[in-house]
């Protein structure tokens, strides 16, 4: 088994660099009146070995900023690293590298190529740097989510649970540096959701993998280890150790009074 | 609601830019080839109509002789023409039949050398000697005049007109040879004395006038007129007088001039019907791919607005409204590429008529001529086509029901392809049952049909089943896909996600290629079977033979005899059409040495010995007629001659030969002097002499022929062949129109499924796809569809062209089917630069895609 046997603590990662860092990230749409400010001056670390939740209300720039983080799109002001490489000087070319080689992926819907299978799916971005899989790795991560008997099917003939964890396969099988999900769970029901996120977790524990996602259920940000609160383009709040029903209620709070109630 | 509906469809048309262009290029390329085909026939014959409504003009009654060929158009004559005796007689019933003026003409087709010596080339056009008649004594005073000079008047001296004067570089005083291509004459010289002008010039046209004396010395007999024109006196109807004529001649052809002017342009109209026919064909793949190309697209649009339509419907748009408003769409578009197309096509007919007279191909010079027919032809088809392409996707676009405006993901019509598969193989059956069972029977033109009935059900067939076939043919090509990896697989997967639209999109391929690889079977199969036949069965080591399709003097034989180092020497002459025993005995020729001893042949039965009073006939003549060795045979020409020739062998038919090999004494007996030309000389050098310099010399001596060709065996084979590469020409421009066509078709297909397919791609981008990658995934994608295409079209056409030629092959004996591999290899190797080329905007989009776009939720 080449399972990493420490899972990092919280507290032994803040000696260890980050796996991904955001420092003052400002992101703005459009220009004059039409101005959104998706992003105002947002600094976050993210520990290696530590599964983080980013919630908030809808538009306050949580999907945002974890496309500035994961080299999808471009702040406006700021910098970005993930491990020790600063994204913001990056071509196009060396930003594809670094998602194909450092970033693992699970988007909420097209997520696999329809016309390949499960396994060429799995090993997708593998294939196309054109490395080999590590054949026991890839075994381990097919086994643990239970996909063992699905490898060659077509995702229409996967049920929606099914085609998230081949997701989740494909980003855990290039042993990124950090996996990044947006609303990976927003549209399945509440049994497929518990797999895909226990399965994060157990990558998180077992294999000390670095997972964020956002969402804005708080059942699945429960099993986060940390959970970031935006509001209006600001973190809000940044919490570790969190129940489902502390979150609950810190969300309630949120859309009732608004980030400028909390700051009072 | 209809108003809305309508700036719905404006709107979206006007959205799509790139995508209505090239929907309307669909459109445009088949009907610009409608209205190039029907402006250049149109101009060509209102020209030729223009210059033959001058001929004969005050002509009220024309006399030429029944059978005498295709005549006028440089042809060989059948017979000498029209006797003396007929002449007199009409002289002595002059008042009696009221004719004012008789005009007998003497004629028959000539070479002239240019100043530098070498043949002046009419091109497709006559080029004829003829005697002159000065103004004031011809029927019609304006047909031709002297423009410069003066009339001839020695047996050597001639007036020639003016456009073939500037072409050769001749002027009055100039000093020139001249050949006189039938008979038994030798090249002449003669000096230009007059430049004529004539009404019925035309480019290239060549006309010598002889002073008639002479024109009647070289161009008949001395006892016949090629024709005679007469005009009757004032108060009698060209009508009355032909009536008269006819019951007093009833033996030979009467009209009148405008029987004869009529005559004139049917038989340019029939000419002009080749070019017509040739442009249609191309506007025929033009249109039937282009209905693929339209339904392609408007396929896409439909699937691609889906949603939008569904909204439509919700918001309470009945469906009739949806499929008007795709239905719409098509109009416009047909319309636009209708008025476009005819544009283009007027540059079409333009350009090739400045190509066909800068080749000197006999073409009246004259500006476009558009009539309505054009334009209206062009609109309607336009139209129509369109919209009948957009029939079918117009009726899914009205059965989209409101709540897929809901649903998430395309809905891509991906229903069953079974049952068209299946109609399409019991298509594919019968076209095949049609095509071996036609090749495979004793030939001619009734096989020959039905093996192009089973083409069209085989086109059927793959129209049908294309969809089915793509996946299996794709995954055969695949493997070119191989070296690139999981981008190659990605391609090749994506190649067949909708088989529908990939073989829709082949298809312009796959019939374009198809008609080239039919052309080119044929064209190979023709020229091989003949360069392998010259090679083993002409053992002589020079040929002679006249370029073009001229005629030359029987003299050739004579001169080659009298070289320098020159073997045996067998010469072939010109048969005239003949009856013997009830039977017609046509493409015979008369040999005139020793056959066996330049050519292998294969008696079946008696000597291989021509028999100077008798004849060969060969194993088929035998079949067909029952005749055998031994019998007399009495021969009547059409000319009126006749002799008794009895057969003394019968040999195998062979590819140059299946008729009579008439020895030289009967030939002599039935074809009289005005009427012999050479087919063609064999040479033997002698013993010990080099061929090279016997070449040289034999070329010297023959060099006053001006057209003939002095070649050795392989050169022969080769010079015969490049007669066929006429028909390659047309071969290669269906090949560069399909290809054009190719490249709209993959071009919109791409640009449509890149579009489709945005978040995938976009995904990709996310997990690590290089814009490069990107690139190279539709690049293979396109080159295994272009592929898929040219494939098919290959195979199928290869198949029938073999097949045609197999049914060929009983009639012309010794052609035999060849497969033009290189032609295959090119073709299949140009459609994957196609492909290539196709899929390079698209794939510069498709690579432009944001990774974010996979997730965004546009
Ligand atoms: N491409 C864009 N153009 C303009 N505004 C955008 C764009 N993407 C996001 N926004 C705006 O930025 C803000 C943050 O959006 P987003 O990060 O998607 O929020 P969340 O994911 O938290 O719902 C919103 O107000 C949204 O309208
Ligand atoms: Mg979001």
């Amino acid at each position: 088994m080449s399972t990493p046997a420490t899972a990092a603590p919280a507290a032994a990662g803040q000696q260890q660099p980050p796996a991904a860092a955001a420092y003052e990230l400002v992101k703005t749409y459009g220009k004059g009146e039409t101005t959104v400010h998706a992003l105002r001056g947002v600094s976050v670390e993210f520990a290696a070995g530590e599964f983080t939740a980013i919630m908030g209300p809808s538009g306050s720039g949580k999907s945002t900023l974890m496309h500035c983080l994961a080299g999808l799109d471009t702040a406006t002001s700021g910098a970005v690293q993930i491990g020790e490489i600063v994204l913001t000087r990056l071509s196009d070319k060396q930003m594809t590298r670094l998602r194909r080689d450092r970033v693992g992926f699970v988007f909420q819907a097209f997520n696999l190529v329809p016309t390949l299978t499960a396994r060429e799916n799995i090993t997708l971005p593998l294939d196309i740097a054109g490395r080999k899989p590590d054949a026991d790795w890839m075994q381990t991560v097919v086994g643990r989510l239970g996909l063992t008997d699905r490898l060659g099917h077509r995702p229409t003939e996967l049920s929606g649970g099914q085609v998230q964890r081949v997701a989740c396969a494909r980003a855990l099988v290039g042993r990124p540096q950090i996996i990044f999900g947006d609303e990976p769970t927003g549209n399945l029901d509440s049994r497929s959701s518990a797999e895909v996120l226990s399965i994060l977790r157990t990558s998180v524990d077992d294999f000390g993998q670095t997972v964020v996602i956002v969402t804005h259920d708080p059942r699945a940000a429960s099993y986060a280890d940390r959970v970031i609160f935006l509001a209006d383009g600001q973190i809000v709040n940044d919490q570790r150790g969190l129940s489902s029903d502390d979150i609950y209620e810190y969300m309630k709070h949120l859309d009732e009074h608004g980030p400028d109630g909390l700051q009072d | 609601m209809a108003s809305t509906m309508r700036k719905v469809s404006l709107r979206n048309l006007a959205a799509h830019k790139v995508r209505l262009a090239l929907t309307v290029l669909a459109v445009l390329l088949g009907t610009s080839f409608v209205a190039g085909s029907l402006v250049f026939t149109g101009t060509m014959s209102s020209a030729f109509n223009g210059i033959f409504d001058k001929v004969a003009v005050g002509v009220d009654a024309q006399i030429t002789p029944r059978n005498n060929g295709s005549g006028g158009f440089a042809g060989r004559s059948q017979t000498l023409g029209i006797p003396d005796s007929v002449i007199s007689q009409l002289q002595q019933d002059r008042q009696q039949l009221h004719i004012a003026k008789i005009e007998p003409a003497y004629t028959g087709a000539v070479a002239i050398a240019k100043k530098d010596g070498s043949a002046l080339q009419s091109g497709g056009a006559p080029s004829v000697g003829v005697a002159w008649t000065p103004p004031e004594q011809a029927i019609n005073p304006h047909a031709e005049r002297i423009v410069s000079g003066h009339a001839p008047q020695g047996p050597t001296q001639v007036a020639l007109n003016d456009s073939a004067a500037k072409k050769a570089h001749l002027s009055v005083g100039d000093t020139t040879k001249l050949v006189v291509a039938n008979g038994t004459g030798k090249p002449m010289q003669v000096t230009i004395v007059g430049i004529s002008k004539s009404v019925a010039d035309t480019t290239g046209y060549v006309q010598v006038s002889f002073q008639k004396a002479t024109a009647e010395r070289l161009f008949s007999d001395g006892s016949h007129a090629s024709s005679v024109s007469i005009s009757a006196q004032p108060g009698t109807s060209s009508d009355q007088l032909v009536a008269q004529l006819k019951a007093k001649f009833p033996q030979y052809k009467i009209e009148t001039g405008a029987q004869v002017r009529k005559d004139a342009k049917a038989a340019i109209n029939g000419f002009l019907q080749v070019f017509n026919y040739i442009l249609l064909a191309f506007a025929g793949i033009g249109l039937v791919v282009g209905t693929f190309l339209i339904y392609n697209t408007f396929s896409m649009i439909v699937a691609q607005r889906v949603r939008e339509l569904a909204l439509l419907r919700s918001i309470g748009a009945s469906k009739r409204q949806i499929s008007r408003s795709v239905l719409l769409e098509a109009l416009v578009i047909g319309l636009v590429g209708g008025l476009v197309g005819l544009g283009v096509g007027i540059g079409i007919a333009a350009g090739l008529k400045a190509l066909l007279s800068a080749s000197g191909s006999g073409l009246p010079s004259s500006s476009l001529v558009i009539g309505p027919t054009p334009v209206i032809a062009c609109l309607v088809v336009g139209v129509v086509v369109t919209t009948i392409s957009a029939w079918f996707p117009a009726r899914r676009a009205s059965k989209v029901s409101p709540v897929e405006a809901m649903r998430e993901g395309q809905t891509d019509g991906q229903s069953s392809i079974l049952v068209r598969t299946i109609i399409g193989l019991v298509f594919a059956v019968f076209g095949i049952v049609l095509i071996a069972g036609a090749a495979a029977s004793k030939g001619g033109g009734g096989p020959a049909g039905l093996v192009g009935l089973g083409g069209v059900l085989l086109v059927i067939a793959i129209v049908l089943a294309g969809p089915a076939i793509s996946r299996p043919v794709i995954r055969l090509v695949g493997f070119l896909a191989r070296p690139f990896g999981k981008i190659g697989q990605l391609a090749r997967t994506n190649a067949v996600r909708n088989p529908r639209r990939t073989a829709a999109t082949a298809f312009s391929l796959t019939l374009g290629l198809m008609l080239v690889a039919v052309i080119g079977t044929m064209g190979s199969s023709l020229k091989g079977s003949i360069e392998q036949a010259v090679k083993s069965d002409i053992t002589g080591d020079l040929i002679v033979s006249p370029q073009n399709t001229a005629a030359l003097p029987t003299g050739v034989g004579q001169d080659v005899r009298s070289v320098q180092g020159v073997g045996t020497v067998v010469q072939m002459l010109n048969m005239l059409d003949a009856t013997g025993n009830g039977k017609s005995v046509n493409g015979a020729v008369g040999v005139s040495g020793d056959l066996a001893s330049v050519f292998k042949y294969t008696m079946i039965q008696g000597s291989s010995t021509i028999h100077p009073e008798g004849m060969l006939i060969s194993d088929k003549m035998a079949k067909d007629d029952g005749w055998k060795v031994g019998q007399t045979i009495g021969l009547t020409t059409k000319a009126g001659t006749s002799a008794q020739v009895p057969i003394t062998g019968i040999y195998k038919a062979n590819t140059f030969s299946s008729g009579a090999l008439v020895g030289i004494s009967a030939y002599d007996k039935l074809v009289p002097a005005q009427l012999r030309s050479t087919n063609v000389v064999i040479i033997n050098v002698a013993q010990g002499a080099k061929v090279s310099t016997v070449e040289n010399r034999v070329g010297l001596a023959m060099k006053d022929y001006l057209t003939v060709r002095v070649q050795t065996k392989e050169q022969f084979a080769n010079s015969n062949a490049s007669s066929i590469n006429q028909l390659l020409v047309v071969l290669y421009g269906m090949l560069g129109l399909a290809l054009v066509i190719a490249v709209l078709g993959i071009i919109n297909t791409l640009a449509l499924s890149v579009v489709e397919r945005r978040r995938e791609i976009g995904m990709l981008r996310a997990v690590g796809m290089a814009r490069a990658q990107v690139r190279r995934m539709i690049y293979v994608e396109s080159i295994l569809i272009a592929l898929f295409g040219a494939l098919l079209g290959m195979v199928v056409g290869v198949v029938i062209g073999w097949a045609l030629v197999k049914t060929f092959e009983p009639v012309l004996t010794g052609i035999h089917p060849i497969i033009p591999w290189g032609t295959v290899v090119f073709t299949l190797i140009a459609a994957a630069v196609v492909g290539l080329l196709a899929a390079l905007w698209p794939g510069i989009r498709a690579a432009r895609t944001k990774p974010l776009e996979a997730i965004a939720d546009v």
